[in-house]
């Protein structure tokens, strides 16, 4: 995983909750990665869970809180550092509608040895968007963290999130997003 | 006042601020190493492509003079003894190796561009005052009418420098609006860095969508006698040689605004 995303989840437990829970996360975290992560660098997958395993076991919530939290931090993290991607759509369901065709392709660009997760999209009616996400990471509670983080993002247009049971298949994990805005 | 804790946690992100310092001077280094590896053997790359080219052409000139020939001493001498749809199969051929020897040509041309650079302190005014002296007779015939403003002195190759206005005013007296007297104006305008030059017509123009196809061997939007399509590929290479670039402004209407940089620390 591309080390943008250590360190915004390092920042995320700084700004959150301050140095010395960050320093007590990160003495309890046995990780792989000897050196400090840095934006450029590509790291185990491996040590970021260990990270959110071990800042839920500090403040005491679940691993499934603790990717929640965070994906909703780097929705907002992302947003000054990218507004390229936010400002040219007014509602959120065209910003979700572009993250797999649009946004993933130009990250593909920055970062060629990335692995990411897709979100096809169908539109059963005018008001409903259905993401389903896969992703061999099996991460998809922070992907609704980050669904969390658009609705926060685009308050004005405001949509409830419905999660299917997430199932696995050739390695992959699988999750429907349904999202219902409202007219 | 820093508490213990405060002052073991601000020690704590010192070191990890000149740890990650330290990766970050590492993966430079790194990487710029790579670059420098990854641009020697483009040069290698280049190098043989060139020879490639230079050598495929090279060798195909010999054939295609066999060929050029035996084709003369067919219409030479046996011209009579051919039905009329025979003359016309014969006068394709010729056609066809004409063509031939004119790709051919522009390849070998093509390779030969900066093979031999010298770099030497050139006046630009110089440079468009004998292009216009090799160009004496099209200008006669045309016409033209050219504007030039004055240009610099600059440290450039000279052969280069020439053939690449030669081609640009060329280009703006042949693609001239039919029934109009030629206009040509040349300017140029000293940047930072280096010099940007212009060649501005008020002919037929390019369309916008061919603006980067123009510029690709044996790509030409007419059929118009004499050109097989390279004279702006040797242009955009003599730009490129220059540390520069060429380009067709796409905001100028009137017909064909050419733009082109040289470096001024050549």
């Amino acid at each position: 995983m591309k080390g943008m995303i250590f360190i915004l989840v390092q920042d995320f437990i700084k700004e959150t909750f301050g140095d010395e829970i960050y320093y007590e996360i990160m003495d309890r975290s046995k990780l792989q990665t000897k050196d400090p992560f840095v934006y450029p660098g590509t790291y185990p997958d491996e040590d970021l869970i260990e990270m959110v395993v071990k800042a839920a076991e500090v403040l005491k919530i679940s691993v499934d809180d603790a990717l929640l939290a965070f994906g909703a931090y780097f929705i907002g993290a992302m947003h000054p550092r990218h507004p390229e991607f936010f400002d040219k759509f007014d509602h959120p369901k065209d910003f979700l509608k572009s993250v797999d065709g649009v946004i993933h392709m130009e990250v593909r660009k920055l970062m060629k040895d990335t692995l990411l997760p897709s979100f096809k999209h169908h539109e059963p009616n005018e008001n409903t968007l259905v993401l389903s996400y896969h992703s061999e990471r099996k991460l998809h509670m922070l992907a609704h963290g980050i669904l969390n983080g658009v609705a926060e993002q685009y308050k004005q247009h405001p949509f409830t999130i419905d999660r299917s049971k997430p199932y696995e298949k050739d390695g992959k994990e699988f999750v429907d997003f349904t999202l219902v805005f409202e007219s | 006042m820093l508490t213990e804790t405060n002052t073991k946690l601000l020690q704590r992100r010192l070191d990890d601020a000149e740890r990650k310092i330290r990766v970050l001077e590492d993966m430079i280094e790194n990487s710029s190493r790579e670059l420098y590896i990854a641009n020697q053997d483009l040069k290698h790359k280049n190098k043989d492509l060139e020879q490639i080219i230079y050598v495929v052409s090279h060798d195909l000139q010999e054939p295609l003079t066999t060929l050029y020939a035996f084709l003369g001493r067919l219409a030479e001498k046996h011209h009579q003894e051919l039905s009329s749809q025979g003359q016309e199969y014969l006068d394709y051929a010729n056609i066809s190796a004409e063509r031939m020897k004119a790709l051919i040509k522009g390849l070998l041309d093509h390779s030969r561009i900066g093979a031999k650079r010298i770099v030497e302190t050139i006046d630009f005014n110089q440079v468009v005052k004998d292009v216009m002296l090799d160009l004496d007779s099209i200008i006669q015939e045309s016409k033209v009418k050219i504007t030039i403003e004055n240009l610099p002195k600059l440290q450039a190759y000279s052969i280069e420098s020439r053939l690449l206005f030669q081609n640009l005013i060329h280009n703006a007296i042949k693609f001239a609006k039919p029934g109009h007297i030629p206009i040509i104006r040349i300017g140029a305008e000293e940047m930072q860095t280096h010099v940007s030059f212009y060649v501005e017509d008020e002919g037929i123009g390019i369309e916008e969508d061919h603006h980067e196809k123009v510029f690709k061997i044996f790509q030409q939007l007419s059929r118009k006698p004499g050109g097989v399509g390279i004279g702006l590929a040797h242009c955009k290479k003599i730009a490129l040689m220059h540390e520069g670039d060429l380009w067709i402004d796409n905001t100028y209407t009137e017909g064909c605004r050419f733009c082109f940089t040289f470096s001024k620390g050549l």
